[in-house]
């Protein structure tokens, strides 16, 4: 299949890569909750043209059911009519050399290797751009973070 | 393709307003980003085996 069959470089996501975090605050109460809709909807509609990784679904599932509790029907409920927008921003190919990089990143900049995947993913497709709030990735060279929520609003969860 | 722009700005939209009409749970014991990084030991054994 052709590269560009699987939308495998940045001419579909120049604005970026989103983080795990991003999907998290959208699935639980909290002060970014709405932001957090807003910010996805956005990215859905590809008014903003960021790969949104079905792997960091799958671990902002785990977060949210495992550390936050939220009921896991609840969850499945939201998740499930999240992906049937069908958004061309849902990014679903894992290769093995992102997944290599990852570990790469992971032990260079002793980040965890599931944010060494989102590094990857972003110098790979999302001209190194990585939407989130998780300041670990500052740790990592080469990378631009952006945050798409106010200062005001990320005090009112610090 | 404008058909298809046209389509998806619709189920965006529904998807929108279902998740503003319908407020998700509050978490049951943390809020705070520090704290997610919580390690559970009893999750950690079963990935790795030792509990059945």
């Amino acid at each position: 299949m052709m590269r560009s069959m699987l939308r495998e470089n940045s001419a579909h996501y120049p604005d970026g890569v989103v983080d795990t975090c991003i999907i998290v605050v959208s699935l639980f109460h909290n002060p970014l909750y709405e932001l957090a809709v807003e910010f996805i909807s956005r990215i859905l509609a590809q008014e903003i043209k960021a790969a949104i990784p079905l792997t960091g679904i799958v671990g902002a599932i785990n977060i949210v059911t495992r550390y936050l509790r939220i009921p896991f029907k609840e969850v499945k409920k939201r998740v499930t009519k999240l992906l049937e927008t069908n958004s061309p921003a849902f990014y679903p190919y894992v290769s093995i050399t992102n997944v290599v990089q990852s570990l790469d990143y992971a032990l260079h900049y002793r980040i965890k290797p599931w944010d060494g995947y989102i590094v990857s993913l972003a110098k790979t497709i999302g001209k190194s751009t990585i939407y989130t709030f998780d300041k670990e990735f500052e740790k990592v060279e080469g990378i631009k973070l952006k945050n798409p929520f106010p200062g005001e609003a990320m005090r009112k969860i610090s | 393709m404008e058909e298809k722009r046209i389509t998806l700005k619709k189920k965006v939209e529904e998807w929108k307003k279902f998740m503003l009409e319908n407020p998700p749970p509050k978490p049951e014991f943390i809020a705070h980003i520090e704290e997610w990084v919580y390690y559970d030991e009893e999750y950690v054994k079963r990935k790795l085996g030792a509990l059945s």
